[in-house]
């Protein structure tokens, strides 16, 4: 496929937003059972997510892969934004090498553009969700969102290097932390993942108040909720988005006017898109964030596994109705595997800042 | 009235104007009867049966002359059958009706036959509340009253020179004509409608803005089953700002984002000219927002609708009504009369002295004393009617929730003739 200039890609992205933000297609779109399959993977994926799942009105149709009827989706309801992390992606570059339909197109999270394989690229743009609002007021309270999954989340030295780094950030100021540790769903009998995560809490909650001390406030999600979030920063804990890129919680506190700690500005050649009052999409069409020869080595890696005869068979063995039994997620555990193997690769070459 | 039990919940309400309404009411009564012991008795959702038991059991001993329900969560019917089993004989029952008491009609009718002898009083929070409630239960309606929901002065009054101060702090232009609306922004409370309405004002008034706060929900339209996505109605505000307003005047529509604090939301209402609010949310029973607004002198133009109608009727001198009706499946006033009660209102900004006056004007309606007084009168009243139950109105209003309890009143265009039927009272 002979790749497409940028300048024809920015063109077709914006025809894609004005079809996409016609009331017919937000109605088509509306009759989710014409879509979403409701089947057994995808309850348990949004389940498993919970509340990063959460679904959220945008016109670009933010959707996780489990919750889609089948690949067909991604063409019938063209653009679509991926919600996923690393290993959806990986999952849906594997199944399919090419995009199904010349309409087919997709935004995927920036930070994840390395999963795209060159037969995607011309299909694909890139999204970040970003505040759209003057920190005008004191800030006085600092939200920290803990997600405990497992370490492919993120590892607790990369945590512990991430508080360090928060702390010494907000050291001159009078902050009041608040932290809300969200576990995610173990499905069935299984006292590994149960032991794991339980001990992933605790290190969690160690962690923090190694840095922060006990004068800190556990929040509940359900209390999160209520709460007014216009006076606040928050960092919610996905640094590889391994699981998920597009998280509900971000939207929720963005959408309330808090503000991310490390704040991102929009890059020259990104496109604004609003999501609400309080924060909006910021649009690529291309994105060279990640060190090239990193990247290289990544994309070779999954080449290779990628053709290899053992590989595909032990991941197309697959069924969806082993998914979330016993150590299983969302697909393979080999394919997950290897996604966290190369995760880790990418993760690296830009690593907490402050460690060495 | 030597004695009074005042029930609510400890932890605080899930809706901020409830967490305001129970505080201040609890300072009513305080108020209003400065020579009573006044206990608090709290119950919660998460209750069992014993702890409902040992509450009944406390309040028994209490041996109250009055027992008021002052929260609209959890539902009492599990302490008022265990109370109608230890008390021998009910004293007086005060129950302040909130805006889900229609919602709960399942519940409240589990408790007919304990409140035939208790022989409650309902206090409901507006006038056309008070007909509504009155419309559900049988006889000529004695027994249900209407005294508004207290706002504290400390927190909402005239504030001397408020209106230059607060404004020249948020580098207003002194000719700029300041619309505000605060509360929830959700599709009931018509708030894009008010930006439509506000847009043909600005046409009028090219120095206007409006101000919106409050947090924003997708709440939807829960009677007739219209649940959006999270998120919808934060886009429509987005695209309908884009669309009704070019690049250079959007500015003139500003989300201020959620404001709780009762000191910012005073200082909003000092700096403004105009309250705005054209509501027809299900069960606007009073009006905690306007409320405020009108302790603090501020003029207000107000939808017709349920509660909001009490404001117009009592504060005649600062309030414009707009009435409502039922249209294509949306309640909602007519867009051309709500701009022009803007521009009127717009076209007729208060002195300091009007703000003053019509601020001793709402607190002598809607103070924590003026409620606690009105409070007072009630007790010294004969209450002559008894409750001799529900009216086959609630029976259909509780039918249809256990029909549909997510859209009790959808109908194929909208609102069903029994929505049309039992809130007439409400239009």
């Amino acid at each position: 496929m002979n790749p497409t200039s940028d300048h024809d890609k920015v063109g077709r992205v914006l025809e894609l937003i004005r079809g996409s933000s016609s009331a017919d297609e937000m109605s088509r779109f509306g009759r989710r059972g014409d879509w979403s399959s409701n089947s057994r993977l995808g309850r348990a994926g949004s389940t498993f997510l919970f509340p990063h799942s959460s679904d959220y009105f945008s016109i670009l149709k933010p959707v996780f892969l489990h919750q889609l009827k089948g690949v067909d989706v991604l063409t019938a309801y063209s653009p679509v934004l991926l919600r996923d992390g690393a290993v959806g992606l990986l999952d849906l570059f594997f199944r399919h090498s090419e995009p199904p339909m010349d309409d087919t197109f997709i935004f995927v999270h920036r930070d994840l553009a390395w999963t795209v394989p060159e037969s995607w690229k011309n299909a694909t743009a890139y999204y970040r969700v970003l505040p759209d609002v003057i920190a005008d007021r004191p800030v006085q309270d600092l939200y920290l969102i803990l997600s405990a999954i497992n370490e492919r989340q993120c590892s607790i030295a990369d945590l512990q290097c991430r508080l360090e780094h928060i702390r010494r950030k907000i050291s001159d100021g009078s902050y009041r932390v608040h932290v809300t540790v969200l576990p995610a769903h173990v499905f069935g009998t299984n006292p590994v993942e149960r032991d794991t995560r339980s001990g992933i809490i605790f290190e969690m909650i160690r962690a923090i108040v190694a840095q922060f001390g006990e004068d800190i406030e556990h929040v509940s999600w359900t209390e999160l909720q209520k709460r007014n979030l216009r006076s606040s920063r928050f960092v919610e804990f996905n640094p590889r988005r391994f699981y998920y890129a597009d998280s509900f919680v971000s939207h929720h506190f963005l959408g309330k006017g808090a503000l991310p700690l490390e704040e991102e500005l929009v890059d020259r050649d990104e496109m604004e898109l609003p999501i609400s009052l309080f924060h909006k999409y910021a649009l690529s069409v291309n994105c060279c964030s990640f060190d090239e020869s990193r990247l290289v080595e990544v994309r070779k890696e999954w080449n290779d596994y990628a053709r290899a005869p053992l590989f595909r068979r032990e991941v197309r063995s697959f069924r969806k109705k082993k998914a979330f039994v016993g150590s299983r997620k969302f697909c393979a555990p080999a394919l997950e595997a290897l996604a966290d193997c190369l995760a880790s690769k990418i993760a690296d070459a830009n690593r907490c800042p402050g460690s060495s | 009235m030597r004695k009074i039990a005042l029930i609510c919940r400890r932890s605080p309400s899930e809706w901020v104007s409830c967490r305001s309404i129970t505080r201040n009411l609890i300072r009513s009564y305080q108020l209003g009867f400065p020579g009573a012991e006044i206990s608090l008795f709290h119950m919660e959702e998460s209750f069992t049966f014993i702890e409902f038991d040992d509450l009944a059991k406390r309040i028994q001993a209490l041996e109250p002359d009055v027992i008021a329900l002052i929260d609209h969560h959890p539902h009492p019917a599990e302490l008022i059958r265990l109370l109608g089993r230890r008390l021998s004989s009910w004293p007086r029952l005060y129950i302040h009706v909130f805006g889900d008491f229609t919602i709960m009609a399942n519940s409240w009718m589990s408790v007919e036959g304990e409140l035939r002898a208790a022989n409650p009083v309902f206090i409901c929070a507006s006038e056309k509340q008070q007909r509504l409630v009155s419309s559900f239960l049988n006889g000529t309606g004695g027994n249900v009253r209407w005294i508004p929901f207290p706002v504290d002065r400390s927190d909402y009054s005239f504030q001397p020179g408020g209106y230059d101060r607060w404004r020249s702090e948020r580098s207003v232009p002194p000719s700029d004509t300041i619309l505000l609306y605060t509360g929830r922004l959700s599709l009931q409370k018509n708030v894009l409608f008010l930006m439509r309405a506000f847009a043909g004002y600005l046409q009028f008034n090219p120095d206007a803005q409006l101000w919106l706060a409050g947090p924003i929900d997708d709440l939807g339209i829960p009677y007739i089953g219209k649940v959006p996505p999270q998120g919808l109605l934060a886009w429509d505000m987005v695209e309908l700002r884009n669309s009704l307003l070019s690049p250079s005047l959007r500015h003139r529509i500003r989300y201020l984002g959620d404001q709780d604090d009762p000191r910012s939301l005073a200082e909003l209402y000092s700096a403004c000219d105009v309250f705005v609010s054209f509501s027809t949310h299900n069960d606007e029973d009073f009006g905690m927002s306007p409320a405020e607004a009108a302790c603090c002198g501020t003029p207000m133009v107000l939808s017709g609708w349920g509660g909001y109608s009490s404001f117009a009727r009592v504060l005649q001198n600062s309030v414009r009504e707009v009435p409502v009706s039922l249209v294509s499946g949306r309640i909602q006033p007519d867009l051309n009369v709500s701009i022009k009660a803007m521009a009127a209102a717009g076209a007729e900004l208060a002195t300091e002295e009007q703000r003053r006056a019509n601020s001793a004007e709402a607190l002598a309606f809607c103070s924590s004393e003026a409620v606690g007084q009105r409070l007072f009168e009630l007790g010294r009243e004969t209450i002559g009617e008894p409750f001799s139950g529900y009216s086959e109105r609630f029976y259909k209003l509780a039918q249809a929730y256990r029909i549909s309890p997510k859209a009790p009143f959808r109908a194929a265009d909208g609102y069903s003739n029994l929505f049309r039927e039992l809130y007439e009272p409400y239009f």
